[in-house]
């Protein structure tokens, strides 16, 4: 193997960074609802597919980048809101599989109907405009859009942590996730709450799509290894943790753009191979309790 | 006094920054029905489940035999002789009142056997019936468990409690929740029931174990209080004011 | 009076169907690929009815929900064909080396995956399964890579001096069946064993089952393997079937074919998972004839399951014919 360069090496973390932004993004969503709502979403993958493919939409409708940063995640958000009042709440109280199964069913029909709607090919998508090209890092060049990936999840979750941390609804967010019994005692109306939890993490998974897409082919199918990408970063983070899904989102991103550096064919493999040694030696994840596994 | 069978070494637990037990130290004695009592708080239920397992203490040891178990699996519990009945009706709920009798009977003689019949194991048939009728529950052996009133759940539970041979029998408030008359029958059933092992007992209703417990072990803000006779306890100045004087 | 006739009749067929419920699937099968269609369809139904059974017992009886039985079934078909094309093995010792494989893989997911419980446990199966997606993805030299293994053949071979054509659809399916039949023995033994009383207290009370003694954890992995056995078994009888085995045999999408041919059918009954991988496989033999967006189909269907009907046909079916009948006899 040629010799490596410092600089190469340096390079290649910041491209890790870029797609562990998005990982982390896809395990902050993930992890919201579950930790409110203990519902692990099957269909997260399919609203990141859904987000991807209705930013590339409302690009080519305003024809700005920007706009479409701001409707895409209201759109998918939306759609998530109406898909917990309607489906998966009726299933609250009947066993945590079936919300799980509900939302399995419900990837199906979201991938079927972005097919219906924009084909089966999917559509061609390219980085805006505005953040085109490259900027110097002092390491060499880096593409400006994967800095502005960065840069961008860097502020969504900083905007986040501060609502949760900050606010009131976040404090009803913390404790309900604690404790549903309390809010309900308080006089919160938690099904609201669940209802609002649903719409910011499929809001979340829809924004990762649309930041996602001009790195990546937009098709029905690219939420299905998302999924799984996304289970493997909760699980390595910890489930329920929200600092878990950024630690854990940006070192799979770290581990498999390293791998795909020294052994490319083993960069699929590298990250669920980084899972199974995290349950062998931790199994509740790096920032998990142990409790929320036994 | 009889040899300990069941001894409590300087235990501890904590929760976070709060200590449920500290430093609990005592003794159960063999063929003996003891009562844990104290008020609501007094960290009597974290001392049965560090007692049975369920919890691991954060500190200290306990003793069965003379062996240290204090670091033992979940499991391993019913297989060397302690078995327990939870406060909350734990049972297979789907599963018919027999057939919850007869999985925790089976667990010394078949417990992965994936090729014989059930009903091949003749004589795990007549002993889950046999405790069945023990508890008084023969009436309603094929009943699914969840439909059971929930004082005939505690019963079925003790009938699985049984189903292990246990030398140690732990109850956590088996009269909780239940009618005058389902206590009555409760009551004389532990009484039998302590004839042939030991049985520790889990209470606050100190009236119910004054008269039916030889010995008792006073718990009170997660430190043992006193112990001794039912007289003794009675008479125990310290014990009266935290305990008998709000009575 | 008819009708008094009627309502007892189906509660009485019910009981003896149950307690012959080997013998009554069987019966089944062996009269199944007459009345369908076109034996193909009977074949596959045969083929995922059994992979359905095997991830039942663990999804049914144990309650535990597992996303990453395809990896199983895949690699059940994988090793049956590559032994077949690279090592020539007769067709019966390549179906023993395929399942024997898909218990080893199993062995290894379940220790990693029996460390966690509830939705981790379906996440972690899910991960896990896509490793041995990508692992027979990339080895190219081995499995054919994105194309499936190709050229998977089955000589022809005589039975008590019989020659058995293997290409005949039909010869085939009962060729086939025999294995059927003997997986669904053992799946009946293991239910009516004291294990499968265990597993079954698994998926009532963990903890309850733990404190009567059992060490849960494994358990869990037994039948864990017991399931990945069976799966595999069905994997190796589909790369018989079809000559090749495509890489959609390892895709988390099939994991979830299981998923919702055991719901649909009934989970937590013998006989469901067949009615599941029936229906299932019909409806698509079905709707791919007007509609190229069948998985939307599907989709709504196992949702309209999942809220109304989560018995399943087969399951719902049982309940109501039980609920007639007084508490008599066996309660399932």
């Amino acid at each position: 193997m040629a010799e490596i360069s410092f600089q190469l090496l340096l390079l290649q973390l910041m491209t890790g960074l870029a797609l562990g932004a998005i990982y982390a993004l896809l395990a902050v969503g993930l992890s919201l609802i579950f930790g409110m709502l203990t519902v692990v979403n099957f269909a997260h993958g399919a609203f990141f597919m859904v987000g991807a493919f209705l930013g590339v939409y409302f690009l080519g409708l305003t024809g700005s980048f920007w706009f479409s940063l701001v409707l895409t995640p209201l759109a998918v958000g939306a759609i998530g809101l109406l898909c917990e009042r309607f489906l998966v709440r009726p299933l609250y109280g009947r066993g945590i599989d079936y919300p799980l199964l509900l939302t399995f069913g419900l990837s199906y029909v979201m991938i079927e109907s972005m097919r219906v709607l924009f084909g089966l090919e999917g559509v061609p998508t390219s980085v805006p405009a505005e953040l085109k090209g490259v900027v110097d890092l002092g390491i060499g060049s880096f593409p400006t859009y994967r800095l502005f990936l960065i840069v961008a999840t860097a502020v969504i979750i900083g905007a986040l942590w501060l609502f949760i941390e900050k606010t009131r609804y976040g404090l009803i967010i913390r404790a309900g996730s604690r404790d549903p019994e309390i809010v309900r005692i308080l006089g919160v109306d938690i099904a609201r709450v669940w209802l609002i939890v649903f719409g910011i993490g499929t809001a979340i998974a829809g924004l990762s799509g649309l930041l996602a897409a001009p790195t990546r082919a937009v098709n029905a199918e690219m939420g299905i290894p998302v999924l799984a990408e996304s289970f493997v970063v909760t699980v390595v983070g910890g489930m329920g943790s929200l600092p878990g899904a950024v630690v854990a989102g940006l070192l799979v991103g770290v581990v498999f753009s390293m791998t795909s550096l020294f052994a490319p064919e083993y960069a699929e493999l590298s990250i669920f191979v980084l899972m199974a040694v995290v349950l062998l030696v931790r199994p509740q994840g790096l920032f998990g309790k142990a409790g929320l596994m036994g | 006094m009889n040899a300990p069978i069941l001894v409590a070494e300087h235990v501890t637990k904590r929760f976070g920054s709060f200590t449920a037990l500290n430093d609990v130290t005592c003794a159960f004695h063999k063929h003996q029905l003891t009562a844990i009592i104290g008020p609501n708080g007094a960290g009597k239920s974290t001392f049965f489940n560090v007692l049975t397992g369920a919890t691991p203490a954060s500190g200290g040891k306990i003793f069965f035999e003379g062996r240290d178990i204090t670091s033992i699996p979940q499991h391993e519990y019913a297989r060397i002789g302690i078995a327990k009945s939870f406060q909350i009706t734990n049972v297979f709920k789907q599963l018919s009142a027999h057939e919850n009798v007869r999985v925790a009977a089976q667990m010394r003689t078949a417990r992965f056997d994936f090729l014989r019949a059930r009903a091949s194991f003749k004589s795990l048939i007549e002993k889950a019936d046999h405790l069945l009728e023990r508890v008084g529950l023969a009436a309603h052996r094929n009943r699914i468990a969840s439909e059971l009133a929930h004082g005939q759940q505690r019963s079925l539970e003790i009938a699985m409690a049984l189903a292990s041979d246990p030398t140690v029998l732990l109850m956590d408030e088996p009269t909780a929740g239940m009618s005058p008359e389902e206590t009555t029958t409760m009551m004389n059933l532990i009484r039998k029931l302590a004839t042939e092992r030991t049985v520790i007992l889990v209470e606050h209703k100190m009236k119910l174990v004054m008269g039916l417990c030889e010995r008792l072990i006073v718990l009170h803000h997660g430190e043992l209080l006193a112990e001794g006779t039912p007289e003794q306890i009675r008479t125990n100045d310290e014990v009266r004011r935290v305990y008998l004087g709000k009575n | 009076m008819t009708k008094t006739a009627q309502t007892d009749f189906l509660p009485r067929a019910t009981a003896f169907i149950a307690k012959h419920r080997v013998a009554a699937v069987l019966a089944f099968l062996m009269i199944f690929p007459l009345v369908m269609p076109y034996e193909a369809l009977a074949l596959n139904i045969l083929i995922f009815g059994l992979y359905a059974v095997g991830f039942n017992l663990l999804f049914g009886y144990t309650g535990l929900l597992s996303f990453g039985h395809a990896a199983f079934f895949g690699v059940g078909s994988y090793l049956t064909g590559i032994v077949i094309i690279r090592f020539g093995l007769s067709w019966w010792m390549a179906i023993a080396v395929g399942t024997a494989c898909a218990g080893l893989v199993g062995l290894v997911i379940g220790f990693l995956a029996i460390r966690t419980r509830g939705i981790y446990f379906s996440m972690v199966t899910l991960a896990l399964g896509q490793i041995v997606y990508y692992a027979f993805y990339k080895a190219e030299n081995w499995t054919g890579g994105e194309n499936g293994l190709r050229g998977i053949t089955v000589e022809n071979f005589g039975i008590f001096g019989i020659q058995l054509d293997i290409l005949n659809p039909l010869t085939k399916y009962y060729v086939l069946f025999v294995f059927v039949a003997a997986a669904l023995w053992l799946v009946s033994r293991i239910l009516a064993s004291p294990f499968g009383a265990v597993i079954e207290s698994i998926r009532e009370n963990e903890g309850r089952c733990a404190a009567c003694g059992y060490d849960v954890a494994r358990a869990k992995l037994l039948i864990f393997v017991l399931s990945s056995l069976i799966c595999g078994l069905a994997g190796a009888l589909r790369a018989l079937h079809l000559s090749i085995v495509p890489i959609d045999s390892l895709h988390y999408l099939l994991s979830g074919q299981a998923v919702m041919m055991c719901l649909l059918g009934g989970m937590g009954t013998f006989f469901g998972p067949f009615v599941g991988a029936g229906v299932f496989l019909y409806l698509e033999d079905v709707a791919t004839v007007f509609t190229t967006h069948w998985m939307a189909v599907v989709g709504v269907i196992f949702m309209l399951f999942v809220l109304y009907f989560p018995r399943g046909i087969w399951g719902t079916l049982i309940h109501r014919w039980q609920a007639r009948r007084v508490h008599a006899g066996e309660a399932r």
